[in-house]
């Protein structure tokens, strides 16, 4: 570039300055070619590398639905293929929530499955006839591609294109978005991340040019988006908030009038059209400030529009009288909509995003669930590396620009941390304005500090001293920056592999040899109750098992994952901790016919239903304070004891009893050493079962699936039976138990 | 010898509607057994009648059919009848003939048939071998055992082979036990059974008019599964392109074994694995499934995705279900493997284009009845099937379409075998495939799928130079 400078520069005579014209155009045709096909290397580059990197769990694993939610919304997804859309819509399922089953179709965002179904039948269309599960498991590696392209166009938005790299880099790789969209995480944040960006891409674009066009995409992308994600909230939210602060900022435009009405029209009546979110865009409190922003911008026309056609004494009054009048209107009209109780409540989870305490006191059943937890500082750290300290250095910067897309940037970075620091999975929507931040910052140190030119022109300017501090300090600056990047790169795939590629169904542990083995414990015993069960058999398990129970033992469950009924949560927890005799009549009720704990005692296997039980308990307290009481589950110390100074309640409650069902004479001398609790456990603390069978537990004790035994012929009732039974066989049982040693 | 390894080239059973009419069938009295022996094999989970045969033509014409009373319930379950003659190494051809005669305790027989080639004159003495392979088993007995009890099966079996003719020496054994129990009392001393070692006998009794026929009910222990497959569906790739046949199987498995009185409970199930050294027992532990020799890439996949309890012993996969499969519990699974296409194609010589596919009609498990199989062999694109030929009878055989991978053109030929009651031991016979399939259809796919690509790109480069600027 530099020699093409300095032929521009001295021009000899008319001729060869032509000529040089000509060349110039040359050498600027074959930069721009290098350029662009560097550009096409480094996307082909990041889209490897963020497909790649998400492909540990498959390649460790295989291709396998992760977790609890992608479990449903695979389900969900064969649902559709196997059936017509109409019939997707109207799905009404009842093999959950038994007896009250689920009006899926109207309760779900179609979205993802959609995408899904529609890739299905366009690749049938090609000769590609590719399995759902395959389709649905790489379903996030393939979005996050698409993702990290659109967080380029957004930054270079912003900034310029070396910017927008950096950031397609970023995104494509940071262990906080990772951590949704590894393969198999078939859930809607795999998709809904994309269109975030993609619908800010667009909103960006539109409010930069006044384009009705880009307004329409960005609606569109919108609509996308809430058909997608219970998040869209997020959007529609922050894009009202960016126009009220561009107006008191008093930056309103004619532009900023176009692309917002434009967006709130097309995108409100669009998303009206998703049967789960219906008339919610015009009733619920979460959607107020889109409208009352669109009535703000038609007031701020109105009132530029008169203006301009008055003078500034008597618009003054206008202004003021009219600001008081809408004021009060608008909290009068709020007020009294609420009352009406014509607009919804406001919901809990709202509360829980401005006080982190209020799940806890107020709703167990959002508390319970470890995603809404506040965040903790290191996870910050993990996700997002050495972009987290670049993030308040960018939004510095931002500020000393402050176009009106920076005042974008601004408001998403202060929002989205405060409620990233509420709620743990809201820092998935943090991490793409990271990583957009992180690479503005980047590219314009690197812009100063990878500019390396003065060497070229020592003769011409400085001494020769200075320059070479200024290369020393620039190759300083940019050699540190390198390696940051390079821990980037390291950390985030140590991360990724080691912390968010376990698909939590099947467990990794070791053998003796060293050698991987996988603990699968969780499809054993759903593929019994598939395979050994009647089809229409009713289960009953802490709803965290629902889905998958419902996706891969394909029975019917009392609750699931879509935790819409407390209530009826609330009954599977007084049956788990109820005596036996009270459970099995309540479970009889509800016509269960088996009953599925998770016991990790043996494997060491911290997530289990005992760990969960306080929960439980918590739960159907709130509904029966009189039956279930959280204080006679502790003991006097206030401690939550399992083994022999356990509290009576807590030894006489199914869910213990069937934990720990057998599990002392797995041990020499019956003394059964728990290795989640650590507590020793005997056969003496262990009540016998009177009404339950076990009818199956998986090789390490994991899963535990017991049946209600059938009502006695003769009228008994089941405990005296046992009793009966007991007394008739008190010599057989009073043998010697052969001493056994668990293997593992 | 002879049975054991050449049956499946000659003999093939052949169900045909027979003439005379159904109601009351009684075949001519012909013959005479100077003796008939006949075995019960109980050692496996199917049942295999031996009969050894000493008839003479006691009649004063030649005759060329020889009749053998079957039960009239088991004729659709018989997998395999066949004859030969004890003296040379030859097959005599047989068949099932579906005519009723209803016995005089209310036994419905049907016949089985031995055709001879040549007509027996009058007087001569034959000796024959027959063996009826039965896709039957015998049931739980008592139906509902504890974990640790050991599992019986009670067996019906008549204590006279059922014969139209007088017979001279007859005895029925049953074998393949180590112990026997007869549950329903002889009428007389006479007709007791005898436990000898590993085995229990009746008779030998001595000129037995024809049709006579006395049941009893036997039962021995079994300490092994009864593995029964419900469904097989068996698939055989071929691809001239890859050089490879890929197979894969999908099986419905059940134990038809004793269920299990009072659930399963781990700690017994653990206990009683620890005692036995992990011999297994009545339930399915480890299934060692047969593949083809030779052949790479075995996996095994169920509902739920892949099971990772698999281990390769040389030819045999060794594969742990999800979990112990006690009686009358289920378990199904994919299971496939790729062979190179040269272990079972030949190139016909007199034909240009033309190619012959040998290939096994089962694989999978060892000593297993199959209720219902499904055999496909998936031919590459483009070829024809011109002749076929199955070791085995079979109900149905259709050929279909199958669209796979960029089939873009008329998609492959999947030739499909229907069979039912099959027992393992029948498997190696081979299904033979002719087909023709000319070079110009190896090439056919590529030249398809660039040709959709182009197109898909010219519709890209069409699209990118549209301009609908208003200006």
């Amino acid at each position: 570039m530099s020699e093409i400078a300095e032929k521009i520069v001295v021009p000899d005579t008319a001729v060869t300055a032509n000529e040089n014209d000509t060349t110039t155009q040359k050498d600027g045709n074959c930069v721009s070619w290098i350029q662009s096909s560097l550009k096409t290397l480094i996307f082909i580059a990041i889209i490897i590398a963020s497909i790649s990197s998400r492909l540990f769990a498959v390649i460790r694993f295989e291709s396998i639905i992760h977790e609890f939610d992608p479990w449903f919304n695979y389900r969900a997804t064969q649902y559709l293929v196997n059936n017509s859309f109409k019939d997707f819509l109207n799905w009404f399922d009842e093999r959950t929530w038994y007896p009250l089953g689920r009006v899926t179709g109207g309760t779900l965002y179609p979205g993802l499955m959609t995408t899904s179904a529609f890739i299905w039948h366009a690749l049938r269309k090609i000769g590609l006839p590719v399995d759902i599960r395959n389709i649905c498991v790489l379903f996030a590696p393939a979005f996050s591609a698409i993702t990290a392209y659109v967080t380029y166009k957004l930054t270079c938005e912003l900034k310029d294109e070396k910017a927008g790299l950096l950031a397609a880099a970023f995104i494509g790789i940071v262990p906080g978005y990772i951590s949704r969209s590894v393969a198999g995480s078939y859930d809607n944040e795999a998709i809904a991340i994309t269109l975030l960006m993609a619908t800010f891409m667009f909103w960006i674009k539109g409010l930069k040019q006044g384009s009705i066009l880009n307004s329409s995409f960005a609606a569109l992308c919108y609509f996308y988006m809430v058909s997608a994600w219970g998040g869209y909230v997020f959007i529609t939210n922050l894009i009202p908030f960016h126009v009220f602060c561009l107006i008191l900022m008093g930056r309103y435009t004619s532009k900023i009038y176009v692309a917002y009405n434009t967006w709130f029209v097309i995108g409100t009546i669009a998303s009206m059209q998703i049967p789960f979110v219906g008339f919610l865009p015009i009733k619920s409190n979460d959607h107020m400030a889109a409208l009352g922003v669109f009535c703000l911008l038609q007031i701020v026309a109105l009132g530029d529009f008169i203006k301009a056609k008055i003078s500034e004494k008597k618009f003054k009054v206008i202004m003021w009288v009219s600001i008081i009048l809408i004021m009060i209107g608008g909290i009068a009209g709020l007020f009294l909509l609420t009352y009406l109780g014509l607009i919804a409540p406001w919901t809990g989870r709202f509360y829980s995003l401005w006080d982190t305490n209020y799940a806890r006191i107020h709703i167990p059943i959002i508390a319970s669930v470890s995603e809404h937890q506040p965040i903790t500082w290191p996870a910050f750290f993990l996700d997002t590396h050495f972009l987290i300290w670049l993030f308040p250095a960018a939004v510095f910067l931002m500020f000393m620009d402050l176009k009106n897309e920076h005042v974008f940037i601004i408001v998403y970075s202060v929002l989205c941390s405060y409620f990233a620091g509420v709620m743990v999975r809201l820092m998935l929507t943090l991490t793409p304005v990271i990583c957009i931040a992180g690479a503005v910052a980047l590219s314009k140190l690197f812009d100063i500090y990878l500019d390396f030119s003065p060497i070229f022109s020592t003769k011409k300017t400085g001494t020769t001293k200075s320059s070479v501090m200024t290369v020393l300090t620039r190759a300083l600056v940019s050699a540190s920056f390198i390696y940051y990047l390079y821990l980037f790169v390291h950390h985030c795939t140590w991360v990724t592999q080691s912390a968010y590629s376990s698909p939590s169904v099947v467990l990794p542990s070791q053998n003796r040899d060293g050698s991987m083995a996988i603990i699968d414990d969780y499809r054993e015993a759903y593929y019994w109750l598939r395979m050994n069960t009647d089809y229409d058999a009713k289960i009953a398990s802490w709803w965290d098992y629902g889905y998958q129970i419902g996706g891969m033992a394909d029975r019917t469950t009392l609750v699931d994952n879509n935790t819409w009924n407390n209530t009826h949560i609330a009954i599977v927890g007084k049956a788990m901790a109820s005596p036996e005799e009270v459970s099995y009549e309540l479970l009889k009720e509800h016509d269960v016919d088996y009953v599925l704990v998770i016991f990790g005692g043996v494997l060491g296997f911290g997530g289990d239903d005992i760990n969960k039980f306080l929960w439980m308990i918590r739960i159907a307290e709130g509904i029966w304070p009189e039956e279930v009481k959280e204080r006679d589950f502790f003991v006097n110390q206030g401690e939550f004891r399992v083994d022999s100074q356990a509290s009576q309640t807590m030894k006489k409650s199914l869910m213990y009893k069937m934990s720990y069902h057998g599990f002392p004479d797995l041990f020499p001398n019956g003394q059964g050493q728990d290795r989640v609790r650590q507590q020793v456990v005997t056969a003496a603390d262990v009540e016998d079962l009177d009404y339950f069978d076990e009818v199956f537990s998986s090789e390490n004790w994991l899963v535990r699936i017991y049946k209600l035994k059938d009502l006695d012929i003769e009228g008994r009732d089941l405990s005296d039976f046992a009793e009966f039974e007991k007394s008739k066989n008190t010599k057989r049982s009073s043998n010697k138990r052969p001493e056994i040693d668990l293997r593992v | 010898m002879l049975f054991t390894r050449f049956w499946f080239l000659t003999a093939i059973v052949t169900l045909i509607k027979f003439v005379v009419s159904e109601d009351d069938f009684i075949p001519p009295n012909s013959w005479e057994n100077k003796e008939f022996k006949k075995t019960i094999e109980v050692s496996n989970s199917f049942t295999t009648e031996n009969l050894e045969l000493t008839i003479i033509n006691i009649d004063s014409e030649p005759v060329t059919q020889y009749f053998l009373p079957i039960p009239t319930e088991l004729l659709p379950k018989i997998s395999m009848f066949t004859a030969a003659y004890m003296s040379e190494e030859s097959f005599i051809q047989c068949m099932l003939v579906p005519g009723v005669h209803t016995l005089a305790d209310g036994t419905q027989v049907s016949y089985g048939v031995i055709q001879f080639e040549a007509p027996v004159a009058p007087g001569e003495e034959i000796a024959l071998l027959a063996k009826i392979h039965l896709a039957v088993t015998g049931t739980p007995f008592p139906e509902e055992i504890g974990m640790d009890d050991t599992q019986s099966l009670a067996l019906e079996v008549n204590r006279y082979p059922i014969s139209p003719y007088l017979s001279k020496t007859v005895s029925v054994d049953v074998a393949g036990a180590e112990d026997f129990i007869e549950l329903t009392p002889a009428q007389s001393d006479d007709e007791a059974g005898i436990l000898l070692t590993g085995q229990f006998k009746y008779g030998p009794f001595h000129n037995v008019p024809p049709f006579t026929s006395s049941w009893a009910k036997v039962s021995y222990p079994v300490d092994y599964p009864l593995i029964t497959v419900t469904d097989l569906k068996r698939d055989i790739w071929i691809s001239h392109w890859g050089h490879t046949a890929e197979f894969q199987e999908y099986y419905e498995i059940k134990n038809q074994g004793a269920k299990l009185k009072n659930g399963f409970s781990r700690v017994e199930f653990m206990k009683r694995v620890q005692r036995t050294e992990g011999k297994g027992g009545n339930f399915i532990g480890v299934l060692g499934l047969a593949m083809t020799e030779n052949s790479t890439d075995p996996y095994v996949t169920d509902k739920v995705g892949k099971v990772s309890s698999v281990m390769r012993e040389e030819d045999k996969l060794l594969l742990k279900p999800r979990f112990p499969v006690f009686g009358g519990w289920a378990y199904n699974f994919t299971v496939g493997w790729t062979n190179t296409l040269e272990d079972f194609l030949h190139t016909s010589n007199t034909e240009q284009d033309a190619f012959v596919i040998a290939l096994p009609v089962l694989n999978g498990p060892p000593d297993t009845i199959y209720r219902n199989a499904e055999v496909s062999v998936i031919l590459p694109e483009g070829a024809e099937v011109i002749d076929v030929g199955s070791p085995l009878p079979f109900a149905n055989a259709t050929v279909t379409r199958e669209y796979s991978y960029f089939d873009l053109a008329d998609g492959h030929a999947k030739l499909t075998f229907y069979y039912s009651n099959l027992i393992s031991e029948l498997g190696s016979g081979e299904l033979v495939v002719k087909y023709k399939l000319n070079a110009n259809s190896l090439y056919q796919k590529a030249l398809y799928i660039s040709y959709y690509v182009f197109g898909a790109l010219m519709t890209v480069f069409v699209l990118i130079n549209l301009n609908l600027n208003i200006k």
